[in-house]
């Protein structure tokens, strides 16, 4: 049994964090200087240095130059279990602005049918939306809906609620598969994000089905990495 | 490519994907060459040709007088064992290609007292005893992921005695009857320092890695596992299949 299973640094940013929790630091709020810390918990600065920088990699805090390190402002946390997309800012906890991109009734090529696992030609609506958290573009979400779950939609019914809500309302949902990955921005999502292309972005795509097994939503979501989590609670 | 070849490629695309996704289980027959005809406006010929393909891909396997299955992975190459095999579940990194032999290389092992942090994670008192074991998970003898958990060592007394490279943590723990069967779990993408980016060799423009937190309860509800999981987004992918039942 080796007696330091955890080095140093690891050991002093896992403290820091139960110092932010349990004095109750806020998003925004700065924290000690690294003289301050090192004298706090009686280490060297270059350790509290390493340990300060895993917390930057992992985004609880900020560094803003000459003037130290910040509470970072927190992820919109994103359940598995929740395609709402009612998101609130982390930082104000008011709703998200959404813009609406698009709204486009066609027929699925080949590219997207199979990534529907639909027949080439069905036809369905897209609508595209895109979140902004204080003017900050944060989330570009593509949506597909199938014709036959919602015949007739309209571009007003289509940014009236989500599209897995529009589904739910006309028929049952029963299940979702979702993967995550990475991937590098391109030309548009660049643009729409404010980013340079071949910016990281997590990629969030989804397939929610009905009681039946039919399709009823696919979608695409591109999300800036340090703006989101996703959450799955346990059954107790 | 002609017509025949193309319809043939999509539907190739369709079961792969139904497979990746968990639609199709392994072992799960699928549907008979009429039925996927019908289901695709196709003609069976085609279908034939497609099946054709992805049995000498091995992603399927036909067997007399049953149907055609869904290849079962060979035991040493299942999905890497970050999660449980209990149904429905949650956030499962799945190795991206099949037929991946996964393996472990013991960082450290030992106890740990007297941490805030930790003891809150567990839901313990900071002056219990908790038991830590740092490992790389590889695949084919390459890092994928680089995985701390943290278990309460009252339960599991005797876990020093025991080398998790060869044997399975869950395998152990069930035989405790603490096995995790319940998870809460966060997902993340941060960025990689270099003490991780080694690890996992990333290259330094890859410095991105997939960032799992999960808490896992047994069959009783006790909190059992806490375990902080880094991966390599090129080589394990996120997923997770939600049931609403």
């Amino acid at each position: 049994m080796k007696k330091n299973l955890l080095t140093m640094d690891i050991l002093l940013s896992k403290e820091i964090k139960c110092m932010i929790q349990e004095q109750r630091y806020q998003p925004g709020d700065k924290l000690p200087s690294e003289r301050q810390l090192a004298e706090c918990f009686g280490v060297q600065r270059l350790t509290i240095r390493s340990a300060l920088n895993l917390l930057l990699q992992d985004q609880t805090i900020v560094a803003k130059p000459r003037s130290g390190y910040y509470v970072a402002p927190g992820r919109l946390l994103q359940s598995t279990r929740d395609f709402s997309m009612n998101y609130c800012s982390p930082k104000t906890g008011d709703p998200l602005e959404c813009r609406l991109l698009a709204f486009r009734k066609m027929k699925a090529d080949l590219a997207l049918s199979g990534k529907m696992l639909l027949p080439e030609d069905t036809v369905i609506y897209k609508i595209s939306r895109l979140y902004c958290d204080e003017g900050t573009p944060i989330c570009i979400n593509h949506s597909y809906l199938p014709e036959y779950v919602y015949p007739g939609l309209t571009r007003t019914v289509a940014f009236s609620a989500s599209p897995a809500a529009l589904a739910a309302s006309q028929t049952h949902i029963a299940k979702a598969n979702q993967k995550i990955t990475l991937i590098y921005a391109n030309e548009e999502e660049s643009q729409l994000l404010s980013l340079t292309p071949g910016s990281p972005l997590m990629k969030h795509k989804g397939l929610i089905y009905d009681s039946t097994g039919q399709l009823a939503v696919f979608f695409e979501s591109f999300m800036l990495l340090d703006h989101f989590a996703f959450i799955r609670e346990a059954v107790l | 490519m002609n017509e025949n070849e193309r319809i043939a490629a999509h539907i190739r695309e369709t079961i792969i994907n139904r497979i990746a996704t968990h639609e199709y289980l392994p072992g799960e027959i699928i549907p008979s060459e009429r039925d996927l005809a019908a289901m695709y406006h196709v003609s069976r010929p085609a279908i034939r040709a497609a099946i054709d393909e992805l049995v000498n891909q091995r992603y399927l396997v036909r067997i007399q007088g049953k149907g055609t299955l869904v290849r079962k992975p060979d035991h040493n190459k299942v999905a890497l064992g970050v999660l449980n095999e209990a149904k429905n579940a949650s956030f499962t990194s799945l190795v991206r290609n099949f037929g991946i032999e996964i393996s472990n290389k013991l960082l450290g092992t030992g106890l740990i007292s007297g941490r805030k942090y930790y003891a809150q994670k567990l839901g313990l008192s900071p002056d219990d005893s908790i038991y830590g074991l740092h490992r790389i998970r590889l695949g084919n003898r390459e890092p994928l992921a680089l995985e701390f958990t943290y278990v309460p060592f009252q339960y599991f007394p005797d876990i020093d005695e025991y080398n998790f490279e060869r044997i399975s943590l869950y395998d152990y723990m069930s035989s405790k009857g603490h096995l995790p069967v319940n998870f809460q779990e966060t997902m993340m993408m941060i960025e990689a320092g270099d003490k991780l980016r080694n690890y996992l060799q990333l290259n330094e423009d890859e410095t991105i890695v997939n960032y799992i937190e999960i808490i896992g309860y047994d069959k009783n509800g006790t909190l059992v596992e806490y375990t902080e999981n880094y991966s390599r987004p090129d080589k394990l992918e996120v997923r997770f299949v939600t049931d609403y039942n």
